[in-house]
């Protein structure tokens, strides 16, 4: 019993009081939590601008089937395949 | 006022549940001393003691819906500390690896303690002697001030399994530490 008293005694050289660090994490995590719960509430669904560019290339996609309603024949007659 | 019994920890907790900050500060304070005692005595680095201590307490804040109601919460706090006293040992293994990080240590002298005296070394050492399954025993019994149960539920071991470990690791510490004694000069 000598043993583990002295094993007791040689631990308790200094102690140390850790609760305002403590107190700094949990407002940390607090704050951290909060700003999680915001971004939630802030998310937008943010579409591209519809440039000149873009309805451009979006004219051309839609009248490509009239313009060559078969692209296969109009490749080979081109030469490219 | 000395009378009125200590509320039990689980009382604190679902004090603190409920929204009571102090009972979370008055758990924290009724198990910072024993567990940076037993986190010392498991890594041997104050610096990080600290660290482990109170990221303890932040992980046991976040995880506070897993304790389950009438669940003992003293294993759940002490389980939480093994694991991460078990990976910071790893990832120190981990850097020992690295010669940068061992030239780093080789310069980085180890600061003095307050009360770090001749039988401090001595009783650090004879606990580093001993297998690390017995030395985690030891140290959650001595200096966790941990129940049988409450250390077969961290470990995981069956109680049997903690009472063998228990009784060869005191058996060597009291051999090793024994002229320290003095009912035996």
């Amino acid at each position: 019993m000598r043993t583990i008293g002295l094993i007791r005694a040689a631990a308790r050289g200094d102690e140390r009081d850790l609760l305002p660090r403590l107190r700094a994490g949990l407002a940390a995590a607090r704050r951290s939590e909060g700003t999680l719960a915001c971004a939630d509430e802030r998310v937008r669904l943010e579409l591209p601008a519809f440039s000149w560019s873009w309805r451009l290339a979006t004219a051309g996609a839609l009248a490509f089937p009239f313009v060559a309603p078969e692209p296969l024949r109009l490749l080979v007659a081109s030469g490219l395949l | 006022m000395g009378d009125t019994p200590e509320p039990s920890d689980e009382t604190l907790f679902a004090a603190w549940r409920a929204g009571d900050e102090r009972a979370f500060e008055a758990l924290f304070e009724r198990w910072q001393a024993p567990l940076a005692r037993h986190l010392e005595r498991m890594l041997d680095d104050a610096a990080t003691v600290d660290d482990l201590v109170v990221e303890t307490f932040l992980r046991l804040h976040r995880h506070r819906d897993r304790v389950r109601p009438g669940e003992p919460l003293k294993p759940f706090v002490w389980t939480i500390a093994r694991n991460l006293a078990r990976n910071r040992l790893r990832m120190q293994r981990l850097w020992g690896w690295l010669p940068l990080a061992s030239a780093e240590a080789e310069e980085r002298p180890t600061p003095p303690r307050a009360g770090r005296g001749e039988v401090a070394a001595r009783v650090s050492a004879a606990f580093a002697t001993l297998p690390a399954a017995q030395r985690e025993a030891c140290s959650l019994r001595l200096l966790g001030e941990l129940s049988l149960d409450e250390i077969a539920a961290v470990t995981g071991a069956s109680l049997g399994t903690v009472k063998s470990r228990l009784f060869y690791g005191l058996r060597r510490l009291r051999v090793l530490l024994a002229d320290l004694d003095p009912e035996k000069e």
